[in-house]
C-alpha cells in the first residue's frame, strides 16, 4: 500500500493562497522535472519562449500509477505540446492533461506559473473533478 | 482564326505495326492541337480484315476465333476519323504527283507511311509451287494450312527458326504427324548456340515433333505413301501431305522500289534515324525498313518505329529511332527459349557461363564482357524465368554481382531476382511499348491504384507480354513504397528518412537538434524525432549523451542512464566486458546490490543486472561501482550492449583462439557507440560456438587460422541466424571489417532497425554488403574507419561524466522541492529471498483538488 503516498486521496481543505513549488534553475528547458506539493506529485515543463512557457500535471502516469510522467519525452503535433509517457508512451495533451491514444486515460492538470524566476501553484484556476 | 487547311496522311498496310503507327499518331494530334492545319488519316490494308496479332497467330489453331486477335475494335477507325480501306492494296507510289494509286482509285498525300511488313521467303526448290505447299504468316494462310490439314496426316515445315517452330507447333495443333527440316546443322541458329540448339532438339522431339537438321532440300515432288516427297542434298528422303515453308522473312519493299526508292543491297527501304526514306515525305516502319544495314523482324522495334515516325510527323523531332535490341523470350511448343543480346559471345574476349542440365533439360548460358564485370548476352532453354533478370543486366549494364553464374545457377529458395527497387528510373520495362520504369512511377504517382490499371494507361506487357512478370514486381514494389511506407519522413517535423537526415547532420556540420530542425524541419520535434536526432548526432561526433544541448532529446533511459521498470525505479547495468570478471569486482557489484538491496539477476549478455533503485540512489550505486573500477554498461542505450563469449583456448580443450581477449578488445573497442538499434556481439573460440555468435549483430567463430566473421543475426521476437561474411581473417582484418560494417550500419539504417532487417532490406543483401566492406565497392572503406575511430577515441564513461558535473547530478533528484523519497514508497515485496514490485500498481486515475 506504500504506493499510496502518491495516490489521489483527497486532502482535508482546499489549498486557497498561491504555493511556492520551486525555482526557475531548477526547471530543464524543453525537458520535464517532477515537484511535490503535499501528497501530490507534480510534473513540469518548461518550454522557454512558447506561449505557455510552463505546464503542471500529475506526475503519475494513470496506465500503470507509477511516478514516472515528468521524465517522459515532450512531443509537440500540430502546435500543441503534449508528453509521452515514458513507460507505454501514451501521449498526453499538456493543455489540458488527455490521452490522446485512449478516452480513458487523462492527467489531472495543475495551473502553474513562471514569476521573476519563482513557480508557482495557483489556488484560483484549480481543475475540479470532473466526474469519471 | 486561319481557315485550316486540311491534308492527307496515308499509311499503307495495317499490320501490327501499321495499327501501332495510329494509335501514336492519334495521341500525338490529342496532344499537340495544330490550328494551322488538319490532318485526314488514311489507311490502306492489303488483307480483308483490320490489323491482329500475329505474335499470337497459332493461337488461332487451339481455339480457332480469328476475331479474339483482332488488335482494335471494328468502330476505332470510325471513332477516330481514320479511314480504314480494307482489302485495297495499293499498286503504285507516284512521287512527282504525291499520289497512290490501288485498283479501285488515286490518292494524294502529302505524307506517305510504308507499312508494308514482310512476306515469307520461300526458297527456289524445284515443286515448291504445289498446292500443298503452304507459308505461315496470314490469317488466310492459316486458313489454307487447315483446309490442306483436313485430309492429311503428315505436315513438313522447312525452316527450324522461331517461325518454323511456330508453324509446327500450328500442325501439331492441327493433328499432324510434325517435322522441321532445317538447314543448319541446329534449330534457331539465329538466337541460340550449338548446346541451346542441341537441348531444344530434344525437348521438341519428346514432344513428338521430329527435327531434321543439317537437310537441304533439292527438290519436292509427288509422293507415294503421302502427297509429296522431300527429296534432300543428301540422297534421303521425307513423305509429307503438306509443306510450310517458314524459311525466313523478306522486307515488303516493292512499292518502295518500283517508286525509286534506297533501298538496300538484300533488299529493306533504307530510313534514317527519324524513320524518313530517301524522299522526305514518305517514311517506312517494321519489316520492310532497312536501318543501318539492319532489318528488324520483332513487333519491339517495329513500334519503335511507328512511334518515332508519329512523332516526327506530328513536328517533335526529338524523337529518334536508333536500332533496337532484339533479345526475344517465347514458349515454343511449350518449350522456354529465350536468347539476350550477343548470344552467341561474338564480342571479342568475351567470356561465357554456361549450365546444363539434360535431365530437367535446361540451358543456361550467360556471355560476360572480358572483364567479368558485365553481361553482354544469354541463352535460355527450358526455363525463361530467368530471362527479366537477365534482360535488365544486359539493357542497363547494371554491374553483375560477384558470383555472376548464380544468375543462371538453379536456386534452391527462390530465383535471384533484381530487386525492382534496383532498377534505374530509365530501364525499359516493355520494349513493345517503351515504358520505362520512370513512367510506370510517374502514373502511380498520378493516382493509378494497380497493376491493371497500370497496363491501360501505359500499355506495359499489352505487346509481347513478356514483360508482364517484371511489371507486376516493379507495381507491387512502388505500391508498397507509396503504401506502407506512404513516405519515408521521419515523423511530421522532418520530411527525411534517418539515412538523410545523417547525410545531413554530416555534410552540414550540425551539432544540435535546433540546428537540424531550424534548418531542414519544422515544428518544434516529437519522441520519435528528438531522440533518433540525439543518436545520430552521437553517432557523429559522439559528444555526452547529456551534454546540454542534447539533455532534452534523450529518451527516459538515456536520460537518466538506466533502464525504467514498470514501477519507475530503475536498473543498473555495469559493464562486464567478455564476461570476464574477478572475485573482487564481483563481491564489490554484491555489496552495492546487498547495500542498496538491489533484486540482482544475471542477464543473457553474461553481466549482472541490478533492479529497484529510485532515481537519487543511481549517483550514489555509480558512485561505489565506478570506485569499484566499473563502468557504465549503455544497457539503456541503443548502442553495443555486450560481447559475449566462451572461455576458448586458455582453458577449454577444443578452443583454437582466445576468445575472451577478443571478446574483451570488441567491447572496449564499440562501448558506447550509439547506433539506429542495439547491437549484440559474441566471440566463439572453435567451431563449437559454445557464445552462440551465429545469433548476433556480429558474431565471430575462431578457426585454426584466424576469425569467420558473421554478419547481421539477431534473436529475439524474430530470431534470425547470421550469416557467414568472410573466413580466416586475421586479428587486424576483423576489427576493420567490423569497423566498416558497424559505420556502414550507422550511416544508411532507419530508426530502430536491426541489422538483420537493415541488411535484408539492401538490395543487394549480403553480396552487395561484401562488396562494400570487404572490396569497398563505394570507396568509403577509408572514411568508415575514420569515423569510427572518432566515435573511439571520443569515448567516455557517461557515469563518471555526470558524477564529476553537479549539475548533471542533480537531475537525479525524484523532486526538485522535496527530499528523496523512500523507497519504499514504491512498493516491493520480498520473493525468493529478494525485493520485486508489489504485483498490482494500477490505482484509480480519479482527479482531485488540492
Amino acid at each position: 500500500m506504500s504506493q499510496l503516498a502518491y495516490a489521489l486521496d483527497s486532502q482535508s481543505g482546499v489549498q486557497q493562497q498561491p504555493a511556492l513549488l520551486c525555482h526557475q534553475q531548477d526547471l530543464v528547458p524543453f525537458s520535464g522535472v517532477a515537484a511535490r506539493f503535499g501528497q501530490h506529485a507534480i510534473a513540469l515543463f518548461y518550454l522557454p519562449g512558447q506561449a505557455v512557457e510552463l505546464y503542471g500535471v500529475s506526475h503519475i502516469d494513470p496506465a500503470t500509477g507509477a511516478p514516472v510522467i515528468a521524465h517522459g519525452l515532450i512531443g509537440e503535433s500540430g502546435g500543441d505540446f503534449y508528453i509521452a509517457a515514458p513507460l507505454h508512451k501514451q501521449q498526453y495533451r499538456l493543455s489540458d492533461g488527455q490521452c490522446l491514444s485512449d478516452s480513458t486515460l487523462k492527467l489531472q492538470v495543475f495551473t502553474v506559473q513562471l514569476r521573476d524566476g519563482q513557480v508557482w501553484l495557483s489556488p484560483d484556476r484549480m481543475v475540479e473533478p470532473r466526474g469519471c | 482564326m486561319t481557315t485550316s487547311i486540311t491534308k492527307q496522311l496515308l499509311v499503307i498496310g495495317n499490320g501490327m505495326v501499321g495499327q501501332h503507327f495510329i494509335e501514336q499518331w492519334l495521341s500525338q494530334q490529342a496532344a499537340h492541337q495544330h490550328d494551322d492545319c488538319d490532318w485526314q488519316l488514311t489507311v490502306f490494308a492489303g488483307e480483308d480484315r483490320p490489323a491482329y496479332d500475329r505474335v499470337h497467330l497459332s493461337d488461332y489453331f487451339s481455339d480457332g476465333n480469328a476475331g479474339k486477335l483482332q488488335l482494335a475494335a471494328d468502330s476505332f477507325y470510325s471513332d477516330n476519323n481514320v479511314t480504314l480501306k480494307l482489302d485495297e492494296p495499293v499498286l503504285a507510289i507516284d512521287r512527282d504527283a504525291k499520289t497512290v494509286s490501288t485498283a479501285k482509285a488515286r490518292y494524294f498525300y502529302d505524307k506517305l507511311v510504308l507499312a508494308t511488313g514482310s512476306y515469307p521467303f520461300v526458297p527456289p526448290i524445284a515443286g515448291n509451287d504445289n498446292a500443298h505447299c503452304l507459308v505461315y504468316r496470314t490469317i488466310a494462310d492459316l486458313e489454307a494450312i487447315s483446309a490442306s490439314s483436313k485430309d492429311a496426316k503428315v505436315g513438313v515445315v522447312i525452316g527450324g527458326g522461331l517461325l518454323g517452330l511456330e508453324a509446327a507447333n500450328a500442325l501439331k495443333l492441327q493433328g499432324l504427324e510434325a517435322h522441321v527440316v532445317e538447314f543448319a546443322p541446329q534449330l534457331m541458329p539465329v538466337q541460340l548456340d550449338k548446346d541451346g540448339g542441341e537441348l531444344l532438339r530434344n525437348k521438341i522431339e519428346q514432344l513428338g515433333v521430329s527435327v531434321h537438321t543439317d537437310k537441304a532440300t533439292s527438290s519436292i515432288t509427288e509422293g507415294t505413301e503421302q502427297r509429296l516427297q522431300l527429296n534432300f542434298s543428301d540422297g534421303s528422303l521425307l513423305q509429307t501431305d503438306l509443306i510450310v515453308f517458314s524459311a525466313g522473312i523478306r522486307p515488303q519493299d516493292q512499292l518502295g522500289k518500283d517508286a525509286g526508292l534506297e533501298l538496300g543491297a538484300r533488299g529493306g527501304i533504307v530510313i534514317n534515324n527519324q524513320c524518313q526514306t530517301s524522299d522526305a515525305d514518305i517514311y517506312a516502319i517494321g519489316e520492310c525498313a532497312l536501318y543501318q544495314g539492319q532489318l528488324f523482324g520483332l513487333v519491339a522495334p517495329g513500334y519503335q518505329m511507328a512511334r518515332t515516325a508519329a512523332a516526327v510527323l506530328a513536328g517533335d523531332n526529338s524523337q529518334s529511332f536508333t536500332g533496337a535490341d532484339m533479345s526475344t523470350k517465347l514458349k515454343l511448343l511449350g518449350v522456354d527459349v529465350g536468347s539476350i543480346g550477343d548470344a552467341h559471345g561474338r564480342t571479342p574476349g568475351s567470356i561465357s557461363l554456361r549450365y546444363r542440365n539434360d535431365l530437367a533439360g535446361e540451358y543456361r548460358k550467360l556471355v560476360l564482357s572480358p572483364d567479368g564485370k558485365q553481361l553482354l548476352g544469354a541463352v535460355l532453354v527450358g526455363d525463361n524465368s530467368y530471362y527479366d533478370t537477365l534482360l535488365q543486366y544486359a539493357l542497363n549494364g547494371i554491374a553483375l554481382p560477384g558470383e555472376p553464374q548464380s544468375l543462371i545457377l538453379p536456386q534452391t529458395s527462390g530465383k535471384p531476382l533484381l530487386g525492382p527497387a534496383a532498377l534505374p528510373a530509365t530501364a525499359t520495362l516493355c520494349s513493345c511499348h517503351n515504358v520505362s520504369k520512370g513512367a510506370i512511377c510517374a502514373a502511380l504517382d498520378s493516382g493509378v491504384q494497380d497493376l491493371a490499371g497500370i497496363k491501360s494507361c501505359t500499355k506495359a506487357a499489352t505487346g509481347c507480354g513478356g514483360c508482364a512478370a517484371l511489371l507486376k514486381s516493379v507495381v507491387e514494389h512502388e505500391l508498397t513504397a507509396r503504401g506502407v511506407a506512404v513516405s519515408t519522413d521521419l515523423c511530421e517535423h522532418f520530411s527525411y528518412s534517418r539515412q538523410q537526415l545523417y547525410h545531413l547532420v554530416r555534410v552540414d556540420g550540425i551539432k544540435t537538434f535546433n540546428q537540424l530542425i531550424q534548418r531542414h524541419g519544422r515544428g518544434h520535434g516529437c519522441e520519435i524525432c528528438k531522440p533518433a536526432v540525439a543518436s545520430i548526432l552521437a553517432s557523429c561526433w559522439n559528444e555526452p549523451v547529456l551534454a546540454k544541448p542534447h539533455v532534452a532529446l534523450q529518451d527516459t533511459n538515456d536520460t537518466f542512464l538506466a533502464n525504467m521498470q514498470k514501477n519507475g525505479t530503475y536498473s543498473v547495468v555495469p559493464r562486464i566486458p567478455g564476461g570476464e570478471i574477478t572475485p573482487t569486482m564481483l563481491i564489490s557489484i554484491g555489496k552495492v546490490a546487498e547495500q542498496y538491496q538491489l533484486y540482482t539477476k544475471i542477464t543473457g549478455g553474461q553481466r549482472i543486472d541490478l533492479f529497484g533503485a529510485t532515481l537519487d540512489q543511481l549517483p550514489l550505486i555509480w558512485q561505489q561501482l565506478i570506485d569499484a573500477g566499473f563502468e557504465t554498461g549503455h544497457a539503456y542505450g541503443k548502442s553495443l550492449r555486450t560481447v559475449k563469449s566462451c572461455v576458448g583456448s586458455t582453458w577449454c580443450r577444443y578452443g583454437v583462439q582466445d576468445s575472451v581477449s577478443m571478446a574483451i578488445l570488441l567491447e572496449n573497442r564499440y562501448k558506447g557507440v550509439r547506433a539506429p538499434h542495439k547491437i549484440k556481439m559474441a566471440v566463439s573460440g572453435c567451431t563449437r560456438e559454445c557464445a552462440e555468435a551465429q545469433s548476433k549483430d556480429v558474431g565471430v567463430i575462431a578457426t585454426e587460422n584466424g576469425w569467420n566473421l558473421y554478419v547481421c543475426g539477431n534473436g529475439g521476437m524474430k530470431p534470425r541466424h547470421a550469416d557467414l561474411f568472410a573466413t580466416d581473417l586475421t586479428d587486424e582484418q576483423l576489427l576493420s571489417y567490423i569497423d566498416r560494417l558497424l559505420m556502414f550500419y550507422i550511416k544508411t539504417a532507419d530508426r530502430l532497425q536491426r541489422t538483420a532487417t537493415w541488411m535484408n532490406n539492401l538490395e543487394g543483401g549480403l553480396e552487395y554488403l561484401r562488396d562494400v566492406i570487404i572490396n569497398d565497392s563505394l570507396g568509403l572503406a577509408a572514411e568508415l574507419e575514420a569515423q569510427m575511430q572518432l566515435l573511439i577515441s571520443n569515448y567516455q564513461c557517461e557515469w563518471q561524466t555526470v558524477l564529476n558535473d553537479p549539475a548533471q547530478r542533480a537531475r537525479f533528484n525524484s523532486y526538485v522541492n522535496a527530499a528523496a523519497p523512500a523507497r519504499s514508497e514504491f512498493g516491493f515485496v520480498p520473493e525468493r529471498g529478494q525485493l520485486i514490485p508489489t504485483r498490482q500498481l494500477k490505482i484509480d486515475s480519479k482527479e482531485t483538488s488540492l
